[in-house]
């Protein structure tokens, strides 16, 4: 009799503890992730400092050095060092806008680096000027590393905790920026980088690319005109077409329209953009469901090609296709005297099941197209053979223009070869004969991928 | 009391297959190359080491003698431990893929492509779920600008994990499995539909706290999202 009385209290004093014990539990475990969590945080810093500072040795070394393959060794090391760097900077809890000047320096003194490596392997000595920028991207990257080695001193002694700060921004912005505060040391920096001049130079994923002026001319045209464009171009029923938006602020502005197509699931309406100079199809996207292919790539190509000339695009070559879900997308680049020209470059995508023009993409033609004054290559085709591998075995040779870092183009030698079971293209410089580039071709079942 | 017997057994029998269900799972996607061990990177490797001279064995997709000795003689070659199993080291020395990863996509994906392809899907169904499919093709393509960008990290991954500056990946949302529709829009966006311009920012402006995202100049709307540079 008497234990039944207990027995519901002993049950629930049981459930306490062992829920107290899970809760103990999971604090600790908590605890212990969070430290796991600040200790990778604290490292990253650590090594973003290393970098840095190594960043900074090796291009002071660069500046030194006597040769310009030893110049080329010390930039190198720069450019690895100081991606690694932004590398880290990017993986740190702080507001990544607040830095962001920070990172985009890093990734430049990179970049600008890269450009000088490729001149100095050449054989090439930097100019007064490229070492003039030198000695300011050295200057800035001192700079950054001294602020650096102040921060981590404050954070050694009021002990920062990353992981806090991470949480913090979770909850609110007001306590994230309390807790920025002593981060100051690299918003100050930040404030001091917008007295330096934007960089110029010729590296890849420079900013100034993106400033490119395009080769479009002609007149401006207004929203129906626009609507006119599409509909001429896109051949198909369309309803209830609308201008749905401006497109600004970019290298084409124009009309963005969007537009319903009888036969089309529900929602999945097509868009495309005409541009507002010239009044050309800008891009186009048909979102439909594609069934059962019926088509193969030789008469999706046909398709293509047919579209384009409609379009009023002659002279217009198939380069590379990959197909996927039952759509092929079919890359064509202009041809002129016989070249290749890359940089023009339309791309065209084709449903396999009705060869339905689905998708279209014109901003490298629209973007690079011009007449060109080709120039005759300087050396031989022969010529060009011996600066390859004796072990590859040549398919396929053609000339052709291709793109490269900086809006820049260069005739060269496209040389299909194989080299044991996989296939390359190396492109041969026609005027220097040098090796501009190799692309690996993967062969699939559903097209050609270069990498 | 043999009914309990019974159930322990039975229960115990459970938990060691499971246990070994999940090893045997472990060993298959794991990343080390051993003698018996078969399939695409086997392949791959012979095909590499025939190349460079240390195989010359028939590609048959199967690690045996001809193959062990092939790359005890490559790590040689190369000062890694002579020891015939491709660990980690190894296997980034003869260049095979370091992730085989759990998800199996199909062979015939592409080879570089296809880690990135479900990345962004997940980033762009996780960020644009809802939206027209422009809107995604957008998001998408808003991503990659930010790897060409000098601003932000150059890798798919390095953008997409950049801590601040994605909402679902700072609540896990980003690991839900992609529906059909961002899957088709990551491969537009990759292959280079860009609705936006060349934007590096989008916002919700219902939903947006942050004041000086409006600084940024405006290039489209699209559906419930802002793009900017």
């Amino acid at each position: 009799m008497n234990w039944r009385r207990y027995t519901l209290p002993i049950a629930l004093g049981l459930a306490l503890l062992v829920s107290i014990g899970w809760g103990a539990h999971q604090y600790n475990q908590k605890i212990d992730y969070h430290t796991y969590l600040d200790l990778q945080f604290q490292r990253q810093f650590y090594e973003l400092i290393g970098h840095v500072k190594n960043a900074q040795v090796d291009l002071a070394k660069a500046m030194v050095a006597g040769s310009t393959t030893d110049t080329a060794k010390y930039l190198n090391d720069t450019v690895y060092q100081s991606y690694m760097a932004q590398n880290k900077l990017t993986q740190l809890p702080l507001d990544h806008l607040a830095i962001r000047r920070v990172e985009k320096f890093l990734s430049q003194l990179g970049d600008y680096s890269t450009a000088m490596v490729n001149k100095s392997l050449d054989g090439v000595v930097l100019t007064d000027d490229e070492m003039g920028t030198l000695t300011d991207l050295h200057s800035y990257v001192n700079l950054l590393a001294q602020e650096l080695i102040v921060l981590q001193q404050q954070i050694v002694k009021d002990g920062v905790n990353f992981g806090d700060l991470r949480r913090n921004a979770n909850r609110n912005l007001q306590a994230l920026n309390k807790r920025m505060e002593t981060f100051n040391g690299l918003i100050n920096m930040e404030e001091r980088m917008q007295e330096y001049p934007e960089l110029i130079y010729d590296g890849p994923f420079s900013e100034h690319m993106t400033d490119r002026k395009s080769r479009l001319t002609g007149k401006e045209i207004d929203e129906k005109q626009a609507i006119d464009v599409l509909r001429n171009t896109i051949k198909e029923d369309l309803t209830n077409i609308e201008i749905a938006g401006d497109v600004q602020n970019t290298v084409f502005t124009g009309y963005y329209i969007r537009a319903q197509k009888p036969g089309n699931r529900n929602g999945d309406n097509i868009s495309a953009v005409v541009t507002r100079q010239g009044g050309k199809l800008l891009w186009y996207i048909n979102p439909r469901i594609i069934n059962q292919s019926r088509l193969d790539k030789d008469e999706a190509i046909e398709i293509a090609q047919q579209f384009l000339n409609d379009t009023g695009y002659e002279h217009m070559v198939p380069t590379y296709t990959i197909a996927y879900e039952g759509q092929i997308l079919i890359n064509f680049a202009y041809k002129q005297d016989n070249v290749i020209v890359y940089p023009d470059l339309i791309k065209v995508k084709v449903a396999l099941d009705n060869g339905e023009i689905i998708g279209y993409e014109a901003h490298g033609f629209l973007m690079s197209h011009h007449e060109r004054d080709i120039p005759d290559p300087e050396i031989s085709e022969e010529q060009a053979m011996e600066r390859l591998s004796s072990a590859v075995e040549v398919e396929n040779v053609r000339l052709v223009i291709i793109p490269t870092a900086g809006d820049h183009e260069l005739l060269c030698y496209e040389f299909r070869v194989t080299f044991g079971e996989d296939r390359f293209l190396i492109y041969i410089d026609a005027k220097t004969g040098d090796e501009r580039k190799i692309l690996l071709m993967v062969e699939q079942e559903d097209g050609t991928l270069v990498i | 009391m043999s009914r309990t017997k019974n159930i322990s057994i039975f229960l115990i029998t459970i938990i060691l297959f499971s246990v070994f269900g999940y090893m045997g799972a472990e060993l298959v996607h794991g990343q080390t190359l051993s003698w018996g061990s078969q399939g695409e990177d086997v392949t791959l490797m012979q095909t590499r080491l025939r190349n460079w001279g240390f195989y010359d064995g028939p590609i048959s997709g199967i690690f045996g003698q001809q193959t062990y000795d092939a790359v005890v003689r490559f790590q040689r070659a190369n000062g890694l431990a002579a020891d015939g199993i491709v660990g980690p080291q190894t296997r980034v020395a003869i260049g095979l893929p370091t992730r085989t990863g759990g998800t199996t996509t199909p062979a015939s994906r592409g080879v570089s492509r296809s880690d990135d392809v479900h990345l962004l899907a997940r980033t762009i169904h996780s960020e644009s779920r809802g939206e027209p499919y422009e809107g995604q093709v957008a998001v998408g393509a808003v991503i990659l600008n930010r790897v060409r960008s000098p601003q932000f990290p150059n890798t798919l991954a390095g953008v997409v994990y950049q801590p601040c500056a994605f909402e679902p990946v700072k609540n896990g949302a980003i690991n839900q499995e992609p529906g059909e529709s961002a899957y088709r829009a990551a491969r537009d966006a990759l292959n280079g539909w860009d609705p936006t311009g060349g934007a590096l920012y989008f916002w919700n402006p219902a939903t947006a706290t942050s004041p000086w995202i409006w600084t940024r100049r405006i290039t489209l709307r699209i559906g419930r999202h802002v793009f900017g540079v």
